[in-house]
């Protein structure tokens, strides 16, 4: 697990715009990702740095719902991206509104994983409609 | 045996009735067929992969139960059970041909939904692509590279299948071919002929195959 992570903020004054809360993630046995607490706030420039199998990756893939958490919550935009507590219960959101709040996240993937069907223009205007 | 085993008369006298039942069965039971197997094959590969357990695993159930019976058994069976439903017994053919084949179209698709790599499936997700779009623009058009070999493969065995009309009394080509020789005691020319148009027929559809698939690769 990245240990050089503030828990609760990185110093940002504005109201965060990704929020990690108590984020546990396991693969099989191995927890990767154990009670992770921090905050982004808007414009905030934060750079992840750890030896190799610590977490990084997972961290960004959890935001991109790549993966699916183990337990705990991300919030992006105040929105609540894979479960949401109700009721003092843990619940999944529904796909339609976990696909409106990572609309506004993007990311780059370390082998790119373009569309090889795709001209290079349809690869870069490929998005949504909505 | 003072006739020789090879009658060009016999051969010019059946050949116009072959070739019209080729074109009027043979030929329109395979392109329907072929367009039935496509589609629905692509419908069945996606059930199978995107459904509930509820719908998937009758589903599955129905494609291994139509895999494991022979297409002749199918034929009689849908005919003795439709055709009080369904005046058009060619109709039944076509349809029970292209459900046959529907079965394995989907397990070519499948395999090929599989050969794509899982980082596109990602890279769909990251750009928040609806189900409907990540399929449409980014998995089909892939999956379909891979399996065009199989899936041409699949339409030439169809074409070669329509012979089993017979048992619904379709006068399909070979059934022409028979009756031809039962009336006038010459098989060699009428099933000869009727090999040969099949034989001529599956060529071009063959190399029209593998340039559509020079052309996706």
């Amino acid at each position: 697990m990245p240990e050089n992570i503030a828990p609760g903020g990185t110093g940002s004054t504005s109201a965060p715009h990704i929020e990690f809360r108590d984020v546990v993630k396991s693969f099989g046995d191995n927890t990767v990702l154990k009670n992770l607490n921090f905050t982004v706030g808007h414009g905030e420039r934060v750079t992840l740095i750890g030896p190799s199998g610590s977490g990084k990756t997972t961290i960004l893939r959890l935001v991109m719902t790549l993966e699916e958490l183990t337990g705990g919550y991300i919030h992006v935009a105040g929105q609540p991206l894979q479960y949401e507590e109700k009721g003092g219960r843990r619940q999944r959101v529904p796909d339609k509104q976990r696909r409106r709040t990572t609309t506004q996240i993007g990311m780059v993937f370390q082998h790119f994983n373009l569309f090889p069907n795709m001209t290079v223009l349809e690869n870069i205007i490929e998005a949504p409609s909505t | 045996m003072n006739e020789s085993w090879w009658s060009w008369d016999h051969a010019a006298a059946v050949l116009p009735d072959l070739l019209v039942a080729f074109f009027k069965y043979t030929l329109v039971a395979t392109v329907l067929g072929t367009l039935i197997a496509v589609v629905l094959g692509l419908v069945v590969a996606m059930v199978r992969r995107i459904s509930p357990a509820i719908i998937r695993t009758p589903v599955t159930w129905v494609v291994e139960f139509i895999r494991m019976t022979p297409l002749v058994v199918q034929l009689v069976f849908a005919n003795m059970v439709l055709s009080p439903y369904i005046d058009s017994t060619f109709a039944i053919g076509i349809w029970v041909l292209g459900i046959h084949y529907t079965t394995y179209m989907a397990e070519v698709y499948r395999a090929g939904i599989d050969s794509v790599p899982k980082g596109q499936w990602e890279a769909a997700t990251a750009l928040s692509l609806p189900q409907m779009r990540t399929w449409r623009a980014v998995i089909v058009p892939q999956a379909i590279r891979s399996t065009l070999p199989a899936l041409g493969n699949y339409a030439i065995s169809m074409f070669k299948e329509t012979p089993f009309f017979v048992v619904i009394y379709i006068p399909e080509m070979v059934r022409i071919a028979q009756t031809y020789g039962g009336d006038t005691f010459r098989y060699t020319e009428s099933i000869t002929l009727a090999g040969l148009i099949f034989l001529v027929s599956s060529y071009p559809t063959s190399v029209l195959i593998r340039r559509l698939e020079k052309k996706l690769a």
